[in-house]
């Protein structure tokens, strides 16, 4: 998985271009669009995670540049622009997905495999860990082979866990993740701590391992060390 | 009072004092005319009666117009002229009349002489002038005002003009004002100021539209760096205590950016930047939103009640369809009561959604910004806000009730389509 990372902030793209590779990616940070330029006529990328606004231009109009050089990359936005600005121009020009500044970075690596795995298309997809595999088309989750029913908000939440393993996971971005930006209600965290209780029990009945932790008042990680 | 009536009203007020002046003038000009005529027509009649009596023509009084008296007392004495008010047998009643009253030697004799002239032919002319004049003045009069009623609408006319279009300028649509062409320089200049004064208000209102926009973006990124360096360090293991210090600033700084988002959506919303032009149907947001909530209801067993047999088209922008029933969905479930209802219902072109509550809140001010409950200090207290002013230019009335424990907000949508 090749990622070239677009963003003019330095702290910001240092974080993320360094997150990227923790996460077994591939990653290279650009901070302007010339440099980007470069960067896609040097390497071919999987995906490109573009800031819209940069100095030396705007992130929307260079959708169209990244298409003629790499017309197989995808394309994720990530701005500080509200998504009511953007979201429906940058995705009519032909970006995959929009995430808005600030973001977790769980959040972000979710996005992109997301994205990554709609364009691989449809052919037989599963998430395999240890014990427990999931098959991505029909959102089914298996442990030892034995299937488990799982709600949608639970089947969303292990996905999220799974892609993020070996991380803590704050209440706040399991929450985002969940909802989305627009629903803050104050027992989101009650109901993630069902949730979570629930995914456990579902899983150690099937002799799973349970793999979450909580990490004291803040959040959840999901780890097998 | 419109200018024109205005105008009007200031000419006639002075148009009639002018006119009674004149007619004051010109009374006393036409009095003393006539009596300096009187006195010459006596003093002739006076003359030519003396010449008769130097021929030694016998004559005698004849009252009122003349009379003789043979006086050898009297002694000569300057001319009088009075008037005097004498009774007339034929017409029963007193009558004025200037008299010239003399003493003459005549063939060596003194006379008393008294000559008369009737003033009732002068009141009367002075009453003819009198009305001719007011008549001639009440003629011109009406006309001046007439004339100068169209001239001052045709002059007016540019002034009306910019005045319509002042009115219909719009901030928001950006478009400068257009002079209409006139060839009155204060007009002229009028029109002038107006153009300079609205191109710079329409230029202020976006550099101010701009900054609050740019303001907000250039916040978000530093946040943005700070949240992401906060979940790194989340990330090692520390121990509990940096641990909470830690996660408090990262919650702090999650609030932060959130506020920021919402009031640059009250900024936007507030500067009118959406359009509002496409018919969405918002009982099918509310379906989609309804499911995504109903794993919340579940847990903390809150009833869903939903009564909608038709649809609700309105003209607005998908995202802000969307935000506004999130908004009015998660105060339904925040402020609700385990085990608690909310009751959605649509007919007649309003919406409502009700849910049981434990708290008491104040309805004037429940959409104001950063009105909290009491119980939830965690909110910032702008759902609400954003929610009413989204209703607003969506063209929809929100209100809000309270009856017993039962709180209703209630979108009606005031534009029928």
């Amino acid at each position: 998985m090749k990622i070239l990372v677009i963003e003019d902030e330095l702290e910001l793209l240092a974080g993320m271009v360094h997150f990227l590779k923790n996460s077994g990616a591939t990653a290279i940070g650009a901070g302007s669009l010339f440099e980007a330029e470069d960067k896609l006529i040097m390497h071919q990328f999987d995906l490109v995670v573009l800031d819209l606004s940069l100095p030396d231009g705007s992130g929307l109009s260079f959708i169209q540049t990244i298409k003629n050089l790499q017309s197989d990359a995808a394309i994720l936005i990530v701005s500080a622009k509200n998504a009511l600005d953007d979201r429906l121009s940058g995705l009519d020009l032909g970006a995959d997905d929009y995430l808005t500044k600030p973001f977790h970075l769980a959040e972000l690596l979710s996005r992109i495999n997301a994205i990554l795995r709609r364009k691989k298309g449809t052919i037989d997809q599963r998430l395999v860990f240890n014990e427990l595999v999931i098959h991505l088309d029909e959102h089914q989750v298996y442990v030892y082979d034995q299937l488990i029913e799982l709600t949608r908000k639970e089947y969303e939440l292990l996905f999220f866990f799974i892609t993020n393993k070996n991380r803590v996971l704050t209440k706040e971005s399991i929450a985002q993740h969940l909802w989305g930006e627009g629903i803050e209600l104050a027992d989101n965290f009650d109901f993630i701590y069902t949730r979570i209780k629930n995914l456990r029990k579902k899983i150690t009945d099937q002799q799973g391992k349970d793999y979450l932790k909580t990490v004291y008042g803040m959040g959840y990680k999901f780890t097998d060390l | 009072m419109k200018l024109l009536r205005k105008t009007n009203r200031y000419f006639l007020i002075s148009i009639f004092g002018i006119l009674i002046f004149s007619w004051f003038l010109l009374f006393l000009g036409i009095r003393y005319i006539i009596r300096q005529e009187t006195v010459e027509k006596l003093k002739v009649d006076e003359y030519r009666l003396v010449e008769l009596m130097k021929k030694d023509v016998p004559l005698e009084s004849f009252r009122p117009l003349f009379e003789i008296v043979l006086s050898e007392n009297s002694k000569v004495r300057p001319d009088e002229i009075n008037k005097v008010s004498l009774y007339d047998p034929v017409e029963r009643e007193n009558e004025d009349y200037l008299e010239l009253s003399s003493v003459r030697e005549i063939n060596g004799r003194l006379y008393a002489l008294k000559v008369r002239h009737s003033l009732i032919e002068t009141d009367e002319l002075i009453l003819l002038l009198t009305f001719t004049f007011i008549g001639v003045m009440l003629i011109s009069l009406l006309l001046l005002f007439i004339i100068n009623r169209k001239v001052s609408r045709h002059i007016w006319a540019p002034f009306y003009s910019s005045l319509k279009r002042i009115n219909t300028f719009s901030l928001e649509k950006g478009t400068s004002f257009r002079a209409p062409e006139t060839d009155i320089d204060e007009f002229q200049q009028m029109n002038h100021s107006l153009k300079e004064l609205t191109t710079k208000l329409v230029n202020d209102y976006h550099v101010l539209k701009e900054f609050t926009e740019n303001a907000s973006h250039e916040i978000q990124t530093p946040l943005a760096v700070i949240l992401m360096k906060l979940e790194e360090i989340i990330q090692s293991e520390l121990d509990p205590d940096t641990n909470k210090k830690i996660y408090v600033c990262y919650q702090s700084a999650l609030r932060l950016s959130r506020l920021n988002e919402k009031l640059l959506l009250l900024t936007k919303l507030d500067n009118e930047q959406f359009a509002f032009k496409n018919a969405i149907d918002l009982t099918e947001i509310l379906t989609v939103q309804l499911e995504e909530i109903k794993p919340l209801l579940e847990d903390r067993s809150i009833d869903l009640e939903v009564h909608l047999t038709q649809k609700f088209p309105l003209k607005i922008d998908p995202g802000l369809g969307i935000i506004l029933i999130v908004n009015l969905l998660s105060n339904a479930v925040k402020y609700n009561v385990d085990g608690g209802k909310i009751i959605i219902e649509l007919k007649m072109n309003q919406l409502t959604i009700s849910n049981i509550t434990a708290e008491k809140p104040e309805i004037q001010t429940i959409f104001d910004r950063f009105k909290k409950s009491a119980q939830h200090p965690e909110s910032m207290g702008l759902g609400l806000s954003i929610a009413k002013k989204i209703s607003e230019q969506a063209g929809l009335h929100i209100s809000a009730e309270i009856s017993h424990d039962l709180f209703s907000v209630v979108l009606e949508n005031t534009k029928q389509e």
